[in-house]
């Protein structure tokens, strides 16, 4: 049987302004809010509505036979209810159409998990019930932060009501088996751990537009030829969706791929699930045992890109040692700030990694260095910080 | 009464750069106006002037006639500028001479453009067959420092020597490393003494270690000049001991403090903030200040650390900072404007300077005036100053976390170091400078220094050596001074020849050894060299005791025995 699971995971942080020394204790909001609405208003012209768009047309003309993920996340929704509703409406209308499984994540799309396991309870419920408002269905799998994953997530996870768990399928625990079956993690009971395809999905998101791989140009044709072929219950390509348009500029030619793409599948005989419908449908194969946490990011693979260097685990520290005070002050507004604060891109612009991986946060980031991040945010911190304080005063 | 005429070799100045050199030339600057004929040979000037009576001269707008007929071959610049340097000038020395696109420009008859030190040299004048011997042209610097800086010193030298030809001057005086060249090569031209005033070291910059083209060309404008104004006391003692000069001729001449507008703000935060404002380079010691940082957050919860500035070691600090832990209390600015340091200064509670070397350190005195009270390295010119601030060797954290804890906590300590540093101050002006200054130049000139007698709180006079650490010392005032003259053979020539050795007590002189005593003696002259000390530190033992009878004892016998 030849299945393929397409999955994007959407997410745009609350980038902080230059908040300097001399904001601390009168300038409670930190974020660049015009900035943020700049990247919006940019990846949503150049992504999120052409793809839409484009996967809606799909749907209409494959019906039934074509279907995929989401993933977005709660900061995210947020920013598209304040300022671009049009857009958020253009994802629920292809939620309609019954083709789009949601999956769970964070709602700050944060590294709570690892910092704090009652925060990151708190943080998938909000952003089910998230998910329930806007599109009318509760995620039943879930896909942490960066991809960040291990056994006892799993675990955690199956308490938390949860089917299913996306992974990265690193070769160093695949152990030379295929990524293209359901994996179990060891001691769990009925969730099921859905592994990345790691070659045919980079083979897209990194090499589509290099024009010295020798596969260049890659169509949607040789694509699904790929696919069909390969061996398993089901391949899981999993990419960001501002891939399209962001990531590859639309020049490469990467909308026409993804609009043709079904097709292409189709003819080779390719079926389209939803992760949800490969639990269903496949039987596990083997367990996937990770002990200690792995990531999809950088050359690593691990935790190294939000927590690798003492600025970020400063940063991390202090802000989750204000988790007591924030959330016994039951003030809606605190905590909200305090939330935005642990999205993981903030600790991710203050990696200090060199070459290729050092390129890419150097793209990613709003700021010149990871330095002034650091001070951006230790200083924003600090703000919050004297809040608490106060609030424990009056308290 | 005829005015000196002074020619003033300058590097920064405002209003084109406004660091601390230029803030402190142009202090000396208009004083030193008022009661001289000066003028002033920059690099850089503006076209307008900020001082109305002195003689600015820009190289960047003044076209100089170079002589150019006598060392233009590679190996006679590489000599030249190499002959006291235990460093080449530089490495590579063929690329980086200071003419090497001048001459391939008159070989090839080019033109200007391709000039690496954009000499602007008028090359239609030139053909390939012409003999020059001189040329015009005009002196360009776009940035005052960077990576070809020594080149720049090298051709300042040129410029200034040449237009120095045809100018009239009694002394010349130099600034800093920058300019000393170009005060060496006009020294040797006119004849004329020069002093050179010792704003910073290569030694602050780049600690004692440090050697080098630069470190080189300090010592040896200093040995070669005819006296030497360092800021301080504290850098004096560079000078002296670290670069080997002539205490003789060293005046130390604190700089003025202008009086700064001040203002109190009240910080945005319920904590205490304590400030470090200054480049973040190791000169300034900025590893110090975290780590004292550290220390007072541990036991304090109610305050803030803030280092204000940029510099080289800038990322560094902040990654140690997060490895201590003190991210959250403890905040980086980056550069800031006039304005925004001004703001800080407003808000600042505790004022530290914790410098491993620091010449004068202005900025303490500016947030003295702005009335906060400073934790100082004694390593630094501000201490000798600002005599009522709290003062600990750079690297002791221990005591600069308790001066901190102690002013952030005990008001009456605060107020007393906060207005009796402010009257510390108040002596600093640019006139009172001018007055040391002024001493210098009589004693370049060869005129008795007394003639321009320092001031009680001056420092113009001349350091000796062999008593070099005593006067150092805040208390030398205080010291205990016992009349020597009660001892047979010392009468009061003597008294202050041992004085000036470091012998002020009568048990200073009865530990003092027979041969040093007999070298100060000999060394005094013709007058003493038949004085005989052998018996001094007997006498000054029992002096030192109290047992005045038995010395009288003593000294009867040593009178009969002159008899005999």
């Amino acid at each position: 049987m030849r299945n393929v699971c397409l999955y994007f995971n959407l997410h745009q942080p609350n980038r902080l302004k230059p908040y300097d020394f001399f904001q601390i204790g009168h300038d409670h909001f930190y974020e660049d809010d015009k900035l943020n609405k700049e990247f919006l208003d940019k990846i949503s012209n150049d992504c999120y509505l052409p793809m839409n768009a484009i996967m809606m047309e799909n749907i209409n003309k494959l019906g039934k036979d074509f279907k995929f993920c989401l993933s977005i996340s709660g900061t995210l929704l947020e920013q598209m209810e304040n300022h671009r509703p049009d857009v958020l409406q253009s994802f629920i209308e292809l939620s309609r159409t019954g083709q789009v499984e949601f999956i769970g994540q964070t709602y700050y799309h944060s590294l709570a998990y690892l910092n704090s396991l009652p925060e990151f309870e708190r943080q998938v419920k909000k952003h089910n019930s998230k998910i329930q408002e806007h599109f009318g269905q509760t995620p039943k799998v879930f896909r942490n932060t960066g991809m960040i994953y291990c056994n006892d997530l799993a675990g955690r996870l199956e308490n938390l009501g949860f089917d299913g768990v996306l992974a990265e399928g690193l070769p160093q625990y695949l152990m030379g088996r295929s990524p293209n079956y359901l994996y179990t993690a060891p001691h769990t009971k009925n969730i099921k751990t859905i592994l990345k395809n790691d070659k045919l999905s980079a083979d897209f998101t990194h090499k589509f537009a290099d024009q010295s791989w020798n596969e260049y140009p890659l169509t949607a044709e040789k694509y699904a030829n790929w696919i069909a072929n390969d061996m398993g219950d089901c391949v899981n390509i999993y990419m960001p969706y501002e891939t399209f348009g962001q990531h590859l500029s639309a020049e490469t030619g990467a909308f026409n791929f993804i609009k043709n793409l079904p097709y292409e599948l189709k003819k080779q005989k390719v079926n389209f699930l939803t992760a949800s419908d490969q639990i269903q449908q496949s039987k596990v194969k083997e367990v996937f045992d990770v002990h200690l946490p792995v990531s999809w990011r950088d050359t690593e693979k691990d935790l190294s890109a939000w927590s690798g260097n003492n600025m970020q685990k400063e940063a991390l520290q202090k802000l989750y040692s204000l988790e007591e005070t924030v959330i016994n002050s039951k003030d809606e507004n605190l905590i909200h700030a305090w939330s935005k604060l642990q999205t993981s891109d903030h600790f991710y612009y203050l990696n200090t990694k060199t070459a290729e991986d050092g390129k890419t946060r150097d793209y990613l980031s709003p700021y010149d260095s990871p330095y002034s991040g650091y001070i951006y945010y230790m200083n924003a911190l600090a703000d919050l910080e004297i809040t608490c304080k106060e609030k424990m005063n009056i308290q | 009464m005829k005015k000196l005429k002074v020619l003033k070799l300058g590097w920064e100045f405002p209003p084109l750069i406004s660091g601390g050199l230029a803030i402190a030339c142009f202090g000396i600057a208009k004083a030193l106006a008022k009661q001289t004929d000066l003028t002033i040979i920059l690099p850089k000037a503006s076209q307008s002037s900020i001082l109305d009576n002195a003689n600015i001269i820009g190289l960047n707008n003044t076209d100089v006639k170079i002589n150019n007929s006598v060392n233009h071959s590679h190996e006679k610049i590489y000599k030249k500028y190499n002959a006291f340097a235990r460093t080449l000038f530089a490495s590579g020395m063929e690329n980086v001479s200071p003419y090497p696109s001048l001459e391939k420009t008159i070989t090839e008859g080019t033109s200007s453009k391709s000039t690496e030190f954009n000499t602007s040299i008028h090359s239609s004048k030139f053909s390939e067959s012409t003999t020059i011997s001189t040329f015009f042209s005009r002196f360009e610097l776009d940035e005052m420092y960077g990576d070809n800086v020594q080149q720049k010193v090298v051709e300042y030298a040129e410029y200034v020597a040449a237009l120095a030809a045809n100018l009239e001057f009694d002394v010349i005086h130099a600034h800093d490393w920058m300019t000393m060249l170009a005060g060496i090569k006009v020294k040797h031209q006119s004849g004329k003494p020069l002093v050179i005033h010792a704003h910073a070291l290569s030694y602050d910059r780049a600690g004692p270690d440090a050697r080098g083209w630069n470190y080189d060309l300090e010592k040896y404008g200093m040995s070669i000049a005819d006296a030497v104004i360092p800021v301080s006391r504290y850098t004096g003692s560079i000078v002296e001991k670290h670069y080997g000069i002539n205490p003789q001729k060293i005046f130390p001449v604190h700089n003025g403090v202008e009086p700064v507008k001040t203002f109190r703000e009240k910080a945005t935060f319920p904590e205490k903030l304590v400030l470090f404002l200054g480049r973040i380079t190791g000169q300034k010691g900025p590893e110090f200040f975290l780590e004292v940082a550290s220390k007072v957050i541990a036991e304090n919860d109610n305050v803030r650390f803030v280092m204000a500035g940029s510099g080289d070691q800038l990322k560094r600090i902040i990654e140690t900072g997060a490895y201590q832990k003190v991210g959250n209390k403890f905040h980086f600015t980056g550069f800031l404007n006039r304005e925004k340091v001004n703001k800080l200064l407003s808000m600042a509670d505790v004022y530290c300077m914790p410098s491993v070397s620091e010449p004068f350190g202005l900025s303490a005195a500016e947030a003295a005036q702005f009335g906060i009270p400073c934790v100082i390295s004694k390593q630094s010119g501000a201490a000798e100053v600002m005599q009522h601030a709290l003062t600990a060797d750079f690297w002791d954290i221990e005591l600069m976390a308790k001066h901190i804890t102690d002013l952030l906590e005990n008001e009456m300590l605060r107020k007393k170091v906060v207005e009796e540093t402010f009257e510390d101050i108040k002596t600093c002006t640019w006139e009172h400078a001018v007055e040391g200054i002024m001493g210098a130049y009589s004693y370049a000139l060869g005129y008795d220094v007394k003639a321009n007698p320092p001031s009680e709180k001056g420092t113009s006079q001349p350091i000796f050596s062999s008593s070099f650490e005593k006067k150092i010392t805040p208390n030398f005032e205080n010291i205990q001074k016992d009349d020597l003259k009660k001892i047979q053979g010392i009468e009061s020539k003597v008294e202050s020849l041992l004085n000036l050795g470091g012998v002020f007590s009568y048990s200073d002189l009865a530990y003092t050894k027979y041969s040093k005593l007999k070298s100060v003696l000999l060394e005094a002259g013709n007058n003493f060299q038949a004085i005989d000390p052998s018996t001094w530190a007997e006498q000054a033992e029992l002096a030192a005791a109290g047992k005045w009878k038995t010395l009288e004892k003593l000294q009867k016998e040593l009178d009969r025995g002159k008899d005999d």
